[in-house]
């Protein structure tokens, strides 16, 4: 098979990046998740990013140790791994270590995470889950890729109440990542009901359903200003978050 | 002859160093077809606290992704201009915003201190293109990179509603440094 988002991966990253999803399949321990992908590629995956741009990995673990363990595991031979962070950068809600990874000259930022109670809540539905599964042909080569990657509904539940989104809001940031983000879903997925019955759920887990609602309807209200002004409000979703 | 230009663009978090340093790299590779890395870190406290994005284009393979011999070198604080100033290669530039950063190191380097922030202040009412604004600054005292291409590469990274206001904030930039080469 040939997914349509790779047609939005630069040409002359496409094998390199199917070369490092790759070897993330063969090391994520499924039986245990140890890790989860999360961020633009799950959307990117799920055809809601349809632009090209470099494209980064950021990878969630479950603790410390997973994350520990995930450094010092055997890995190919032809991978070469360059850190970026002295050490692992610790601040009050995330930690983070920054690598690019390359199997040839094309490298790729890898992005290690922490963050706590966050592979949780990526997880909490794991049992329903399923990896994402793909055979990539591309020229004379095969790539297995077979990887738990984060739902896209639940990124852009984190995203909105993300203190980086408030700040963005806040600032007026029109080149905001997160917004679009958010606005490529919503695009798709404001009239679809199973769509906000999962992410109420979800925001359930995190800072309640009343929140989220504000939230989000907060920024629905000011897409204008972040240049997203032709993106139509539907009357539907404004109900379902509670506008008057 | 091969051909490595790294940039440096440093800073602290919230001032769209990363994102510019993404959009640097885009164009180069995307638009301009050569090759490019482009890698950031942060130091403690991501949002607030120091950010580093660092770009490295080649008409050759990348062998090493980092930067170590820096030819063009971005500093939105006095702390970063400080810390970096030390590996900007020789005949290489430093290129700062005079609004945060007064005390300007001495070597063999072109210095262009500029008023980037206020620029995009009075230029264009909005102080948050001030990473833009640099990026055409960048863009014209190095000639690495086409403005055509980081103007493509602007335009794939910002919604339809403020591209004008985008490539105006770059354009300014652009014009800016070119008259003070």
């Amino acid at each position: 098979m040939y997914p349509d988002w790779l047609d939005h991966i630069d040409e002359k990253r496409r094998r390199n990046l199917l070369q490092i999803l790759e070897e993330l399949s063969k090391l994520q321990d499924q039986a245990n998740l140890d890790f989860i992908i999360i961020g633009a590629l799950s959307l990117l995956f799920n055809n809601y990013l349809k632009y090209k741009v470099y494209w980064d990995i950021d990878i969630l673990f479950k603790d410390n140790d997973r994350l520990t363990n995930f450094i010092e595991k055997r890995k190919s031979k032809s991978l070469k791994i360059v850190d970026l962070d002295d050490t692992l950068m610790i601040n009050k809600n995330i930690s983070s270590y920054h690598t690019v990874w390359a199997f040839d000259h094309i490298w790729f930022n890898v992005d290690y995470i922490l963050r706590p109670g966050f592979f949780e809540y990526y997880t909490n539905a794991i049992a329903q889950q399923q990896p994402y599964r793909a055979k990539i042909q591309l020229g004379d080569d095969c790539f297995n890729i077979e990887l738990y990657i984060a739902h896209p509904w639940d990124i852009i539940v984190e995203k909105i109440f993300s203190p980086r989104t408030a700040r963005d809001l806040e600032l007026k940031v029109d080149t905001s990542v997160d917004l679009r983000h958010i606005v490529a879903v919503y695009i798709q997925e404001k009239n679809n009901p199973v769509f906000w019955e999962y992410v109420f759920k979800k925001a359930a887990l995190l800072q309640g359903e009343a929140a989220f609602k504000t939230k989000f309807l907060k920024i629905l209200d000011e897409l204008t200003e972040f240049g997203y002004g032709d993106t139509e409000i539907s009357a539907k979703s404004r109900k379902i978050l509670g506008s008057r | 002859m091969s051909f490595r230009f790294e940039f440096r663009l440093s800073g602290s978090g919230g001032q769209g160093l990363i994102l510019a340093g993404k959009i640097l790299a885009e164009a180069a590779a995307i638009y301009d077809g050569k090759n490019a890395t482009q890698s950031q870190s942060y130091g403690p406290e991501a949002r607030g606290g120091s950010s580093r994005s660092e770009v490295i284009v080649s008409d050759e393979e990348i062998d090493y992704p980092k930067a170590v011999n820096i030819d063009l070198l971005l500093c939105f604080t006095q702390e970063a201009c400080d810390k970096y100033c030390g590996d900007i290669s020789k005949n290489g530039i430093l290129l700062v915003d005079s609004g945060y950063v007064t005390n300007l190191p001495e070597g063999d380097f072109r210095v262009f201190s500029l008023p980037i922030t206020e620029i995009a202040e009075k230029e264009t009412g909005k102080t948050l293109v001030a990473n833009l604004v640099a990026l055409g600054m960048i863009t014209a005292l190095t000639n690495v990179v086409s403005k055509e291409a980081v103007e493509s590469a602007i335009l794939s990274r910002v919604p339809k509603g403020t591209e004008e206001l985008n490539i105006k904030a770059f354009n300014i930039g652009f014009d800016k440094a070119t008259k003070s080469k």
